[in-house]
Formats: C-alpha cells, structure tokens, sequence
C-alpha cells in the first residue's frame, strides 16, 4: 500500500510543479504556446496579455534551460515569433457566470468541443487527435493552443458558447506528436466498353496531436486578470446544469 | 481479503507531460559495392553529420549491408520499426525519407474515420433512462 | 490399287488393313470409292500419280517441295516393320562415318534423289556439310582455324628495344601524315625490309612544342622519296588516280612484309636510336595517339589498358609504361575503391556526435543479441544442449 501511494505521489508531483507560476519559464512557454495559435489574431497591439497559467515543460527537445531563457530569445525565427494576442477590452464575465463556474471548475475531468477549420472535435484530456490534414509549418514537439471552443464541460455542468466562449476563459493545448499516414488508396476508374481500367493512387499524411491539459480559469483567476463583471445579458456565454 | 488486481495507477501517454519523439533510433544500411547505394553513400558522406545534428535525440546508426539495396529503418518506442528501401534515390530524397521516419508515430498505417482516440470514461457517463425529464407519451 | 485413287478411299485400306476392327458391310460400300468418279480422275491419268499433280499445281512449279506422296505411304512404323523386305524406292547409300545420321535413317531413305542437270534441293539431303553437329573437336584444324595475332607474340624487354619500336612508330606515322593517309594503316605491314627500316631509323624527329606536323627530318633527298613511295602503297589506295599501277606494283613489291617464319633479329641488330626528339612528341591528339600505340603494341607486344591510354599524353610517358616505369598502381588507377565505413569512422564530425553510430561491419542478430545482453545466456544454453562446443 504504502508504495502505491508514493507511486502516486510521484506521479502527481508533476503536476503540482505544474500549478506553481514559474515565472521564469513564462516566456518560453507563452511564446511556444502562441506560436501556433490558430485563429483570431487581429492587428491591433495588444492592450492586455493573453494570460496563460505556466506550465512546467520537461522534456521538450526545444525547450531551454529556465537560466538561458533571456539569451534563447534573439534566436527564435521571425516567422516563429508569437502572435501577439490582440484583445481590445477585458474580458467581461456576468454575475450568473461567476456564481455558477465554480461548480464547473471543481467538477473534473473536464471535456472541450474545440473547433478548428470549423470542425468540432470533442476532447478530454490525454486524447489523441488525428487531424484529417497535415498541419503545415508544425514539427513534433510543437506546443498549439485551441482558442475556438463551443463547449465546456464536466459530468453536470456545460458552458456554452454563443457560438463560442471566449478563449480568456479555458486554456486548452495540444501537442504535435507527429505526423502518421495512410494506405495507400487505389481508386479504380472506369470507363463504358472500354476494357481499360485506369488506378488512382493517393496517400495522405496526417497530423497527430495529443491534448495535453483543458483547463477552465477559475473565478478568482479571472477577476485577478482583470475581468469585468456585467449583469446578465445577452451574448455571454452561460453554464448551464445537465438536465 | 479477497485477491486483487494490482490496477494500473497511470497509462503512458507520451505528450501529455513529457514528450519523447515515437522515433528513437534510425538505422542506415548501405551497400559498398552496388550502384543502388550511390545516393545513400553520398548522404551518409554529405549530410548525415547535419541530420545528427539536427536530430540529437534520435540515435543513429550506420552499418554495412552487403549485396542488398541500402535501407533506412527507424525504431519507435512502441516497440514497431519500419523500413524504407531508398535504392537509386538521390540525397535528397533520402533525406526526405529520414525526416519522413522521424515523424512518423511508428504505428501501422491504418484508415481510421474518426479523429478523435480516447482512452478516458465518458466525461458526462453513460447515458440512462432514469435520467433527465420523464418522458410522455 | 492404283496410286491415283489412294486420295480418294482414304478410309477403306486403312479398314481392310487393321483386321482387328470390324466394320460393317454398308460402311464398307460407303467408304468405297464410286465408280464413276473414279473414272472422272481416271481419264485423266498419267504415269504422275493425282496426288503428285495436285501438288504441283499447289505449288506451281513441276518439283513442289515435301514428301512425294504426303497423304498415303507407309508410316514410319511401317517401315520399320517391313525393314527387311525390299523397298521399292530407290534407298540413298549412307555416308559411312557419320554415326550419328543412323538415327533418321528411316526417314532419309524416303526421299527422292535428285536427278537431272540441276534441281533445287528441298531437303538437306546430299547436300555440303557446313558447322558440326558434335566431336568438332576430333577434326584437323582447317585454314580458317587459324589465328595470328595483332602483336607480336614475343614481348620486347630491354629498354633500347622500347625505344627502338617507339621510334620506329613515330617516324612511319609523321609519315602517314605527311603523306596524308590513315595513320593506323601503318599496322598492315607488321616489319619492314632491312634497307627500309635503315632508311626509318636514320630520320630524326625534331618537334616543335610536340606536334607531329614538319617534325620528321629526312637523312637525304633519296630516303624522303623512297620512304615516300614505300608509305603511298601502304593503307588504302583507292583515293590516288594510279591506283590501279600501284596494286600491280605493291604485288611485286610484296617483299615489304616479311615472311614470318623466317628468325628475325629484332629491329635488324640495331642497339640505339640515334636521337632524343621522339620522346617529345605528344599524344595530346586521340587519332595520332591511338595509332601510335597501336603501332607501338604492335611492335612491342605489351599491351595498353584502356585507363592507361587514357592516362597517357606524351610518347615518353608511354615507353615508361612499357618499361614498368609507370604502372595502373602509379597512376592510381588501379585503386580499389574505398569503403565507406572506414571514411565515416575516421570523420571528426561524426565522432563528435554522440548519436551517431557507424559499424564497419555488417550488424547481424549475435550483434544484437550482445547489445541486449543475452548473447552470454543464449551461448550458455547452447553449450549446456551440447549445440555448441
């Protein structure tokens, strides 16, 4: 007994050490995360920064030691270089949403239908996500931000979004495992009275990413980022209680 | 006390915390002798320093093979490998084929329609009749 | 029965024949010919048989190839069977030495031999005999057999005697050219009269910057225009307006090439040539180059790889080689091509990775089995089995 429960404190140790702002690793990490954010990135420079709870990466190859941060800076590629996230005004949460994301956010695990080139897919956490295309300009290791979600949820509670929550709210991230491919396809084509049958072969490759963490702000994280409460209205997203 | 199954405390699921690259090891057979080889030696010769280098978390071995068409076989941490015969291609192509390896998962090349793998229990459990609003008829 | 009528009552001898089968008496009149037809080919009879007409008019001419009577005849069996009775056909005499020609003898003994002034033949009988059909071997060697080789059977050693031929080479083709004639030509006539080859080793060559053209110096007057009329007859002759003297002249004038038999003192005692200019002259040109040498292996009886001919440039570089001077190992021609595993090992980048791996050998399953640690064990289990020793 006693060993299994050291197991698991190892094993969750991790994620303890994840919890924990390490502000130096901040950069890196957003940096990574944003690089390849997919949508929504505006113009305008950013009045407020897109804040994202650190996460402890270890074994990332690219990843650099926390000391040498400063220094790994200059060598990140311009085409490599973050979006800036591009809010205009904070976030606006509404007192019905304040009341209720605590129910949310204490309930685990949490699910995400997570939209990308205006497909939904639906993910927990620790899935695997075989893109029906290859992602271009990715390479294994790459960190992606989903920013597009319809829904969040847990066993009773769902957030809905109108149609989408606003990416402030939940932190979603995947990584790029790599890139897997398919049979080959023939597709046989044939012509009227002519005994000629002509063969189309085709292999396409696919991305694979693996979600790494769904993560729903808490209230308090919230107001601490700077989110302004409003009464209850329209165009806000709701949590609503499984019937 | 009843006798129970040790259960399984965690699954691995490269990429959720850690990530290691599928593809760990590269194995570069070339042929000495047969003109099939000639690219595979000139990209052993040429550029296979820079791939290393480029790729330090993957091992990389090169050895002979006599009489046969030379070969790169990548090694994956499931436990599968897969072979690319590279015979008459150009450096290039080669290289193509390595970072081909790289990349891949190192699973069997299967048609799947769903994009979503999942190994967690249904989120919102299991859907019940006695559940939800009573139904009228 | 009458051969005429054969083609037409195919069925009914055969039938009478085999008595075995029993044929009813109406299918016996049936396959009888009819009399009235009969008489309609009758009429027309001739000594020929009808069967012979008709494949004379198959064939339009009055000796159609093929079997005489291809329809009817006796089987080989037949003939077999009835091997002691006299035949009527006239029997072809067996050639006696040819074993082999027993076999189809049945067969050969059918045909017809042919007669007259002149008849094209239709079978290979009687006719000549060309290739073999086995035991070439045990025949005399005929005049064609024979081979005489390009170069001269006794390779030249001695360094003088390089000399010798290279100088000789040279002066037959500044000649050529100055005669403007094909310069390989000089290779027809394999040795010169003694005069002749005086007359070759008393000119100088002085080149300028090693070309070929005005390097020849004459002794006199008289040796440019004997070894101008010797060098007009050698090579192709047709291009002149006198040819036809010239041939008449080259005949009598055979003496040029010696007979071979004869015993030949090499280059006729001659130790030394007199001077150094043929050295210079380069073989920069493939058409001077490949007739010098091929003069010069002529001559000397060495023989020129084709990496060396291309290796070469000057005439000197190619009594050197000749010489032994220069061999395919000097010229690093011979190098075996180098093996990859070696190079790779010995490049500092590759050491310097500490993920790469390069074996020189092939990487087999003991190789893996080692890596993994189970070799020892597997060799244990082996030897404890008695497997291995």
């Amino acid at each position: 007994m006693f060993s299994r429960t050291a197991l698991a404190r190892a094993f969750a140790l991790p994620f303890e050490q994840s919890a924990r702002p390490l502000t130096t690793r901040f950069g890196v990490c957003l940096r990574q995360a944003s690089t390849t954010t997919t949508s929504q990135s505006h113009p305008e420079q950013p009045t407020e920064p897109l804040s994202a709870t650190p996460r402890a990466q270890t074994s990332a190859p690219s990843q650099q030691p926390p000391t040498s941060t400063p220094s790994s800076t200059p060598q990140i590629p311009a085409s490599k270089l973050p979006v800036a996230p591009a809010f205009t005004s904070p976030v606006e949460v509404t007192k019905s949403l304040l009341e209720n994301l605590p129910y949310l956010t204490g309930q685990k695990p949490h699910y995400i239908t997570a939209h990308l080139h205006d497909k939904p897919y639906l993910l927990t956490e620790g899935d695997h996500l075989r893109l029906p295309f290859l992602m271009p300009n990715v390479k294994p290791g790459d960190v992606l931000r989903f920013n597009r979600a319809s829904l969040l949820g847990s066993r009773e509670f769902t957030l809905k979004g109108t149609p989408y929550v606003d990416e402030r709210l939940y932190e979603c991230r995947l990584r790029v495992m790599g890139v897997d491919s398919e049979p080959l396809r023939v597709k046989e084509k044939t012509k009227r009275r002519r005994r000629h049958v002509q063969r189309v072969t085709s292999k396409h490759r696919y991305t694979l990413l693996r979600v790494m963490d769904i993560k729903i702000k808490t209230a308090e994280e919230l107001l601490q980022e700077g989110a302004v409460v409003v009464e209850d209205g329209k165009g806000v997203s709701e949590v609503e209680v499984k019937a | 006390m009843p006798v129970q199954g040790i259960r399984t405390v965690t699954a691995a699921r490269n990429g959720v915390g850690a990530f290691i690259l599928q593809c760990k090891r590269l194995d570069f057979h070339y042929c000495d002798w047969a003109g099939s080889s000639r690219g595979m030696v000139s990209f052993l010769k040429n550029s296979l320093a820079s791939f290393a280098k480029a790729n330090p978390q993957i091992e990389i071995r090169v050895s002979p093979r006599p009489h046969k068409h030379p070969v790169i076989k990548g090694h994956y941490i499931n436990g599968r490998e897969k072979a690319v015969c590279v015979r008459n291609l150009e450096p290039e192509q080669i290289v193509q084929k390595a970072n081909l390896l790289k990349e891949a998962s190192g699973e069997k090349n299967k048609r799947t329609k769903k994009p979503v793998t999942s190994i967690n229990d249904s989120v919102r459990g299991i859907w019940s009749p006695f559940h939800g609003d009573t139904k009228t008829v | 029965m009458r051969s005429s009528l054969r083609l037409l009552n195919l069925e009914a001898p055969t039938l009478q024949g085999s008595k075995t089968l029993y044929v009813c008496s109406v299918c016996r009149q049936e396959t009888r010919p009819r009399p009235a037809l009969a008489r309609q080919f009758l009429r027309n009879s001739s000594t020929t048989p009808i069967t012979e007409r008709v494949r004379r008019k198959i064939w339009g001419t009055d000796s159609p190839p093929g079997l005489e009577d291809p329809y009817g005849g006796q089987s080989v069996l037949e003939k077999k069977f009835k091997k002691d009775q006299p035949e009527q056909r006239p029997q072809r005499t067996q050639e006696p030495d040819d074993g082999w020609r027993n076999i189809d003898e049945a067969s050969a003994g059918v045909e017809t031999a042919p007669s007259g002034e002149y008849e094209p033949a239709t079978t290979w009988e009687g006719l000549a005999r060309v290739g073999h059909l086995g035991r070439w071997t045990d025949f005399p060697a005929s005049e064609v057999d024979e081979y005489t080789s390009f170069k001269s059977k006794k390779r030249l050693t001695k360094p003088n005697h390089h000399a010798l031929a290279a100088h000789q080479a040279a002066v037959e083709i500044c000649l050529m050219q100055s005669l403007n004639k094909p310069l390989a030509s000089v290779c027809d006539v394999v040795e010169h009269q003694e005069p002749i080859f005086d007359l070759l080793w008393k000119c100088r060559i002085k080149p300028a910057d090693g070309q070929w053209n005005g390097a020849l110096v004459y002794p006199d007057e008289k040796a440019e225009q004997v070894l101008a009329y010797v060098f007009e007859q050698i090579g192709s002759q047709a291009q002149t307006e006198s040819a036809a003297e010239d041939a008449a002249e080259a005949d009598e004038a055979e003496p040029e090439t010696v007979d071979p038999e004869a015993p030949r003192s090499l280059f006729f005692n001659k130790a030394h040539v007199r001077d150094k200019g043929y050295l210079r002259l380069s073989l920069a040109d493939p058409a001077t180059k490949f007739a010098f040498l091929k003069r010069f292996s002529q001559l000397t009886g060495h023989y020129f790889p084709d990496p060396v001919i291309n290796s070469i440039s000057s005439v000197r570089e190619a009594i050197q080689y000749v010489g032994g001077e220069l061999s395919l190992k000097s010229l690093k021609l011979d190098a075996k091509p180098q093996k990859l595993g070696p190079q790779l090992t010995a490049s500092k980048t590759l050491q310097d990775l500490p993920n790469v791996k390069v074996f020189e050998k092939r990487q087999k399953r003991v190789d893996r089995d080692e890596e993994l640690g189970r070799k020892k064990v597997i060799e244990a289990a082996l030897r404890e089995r008695g497997l291995i020793q």
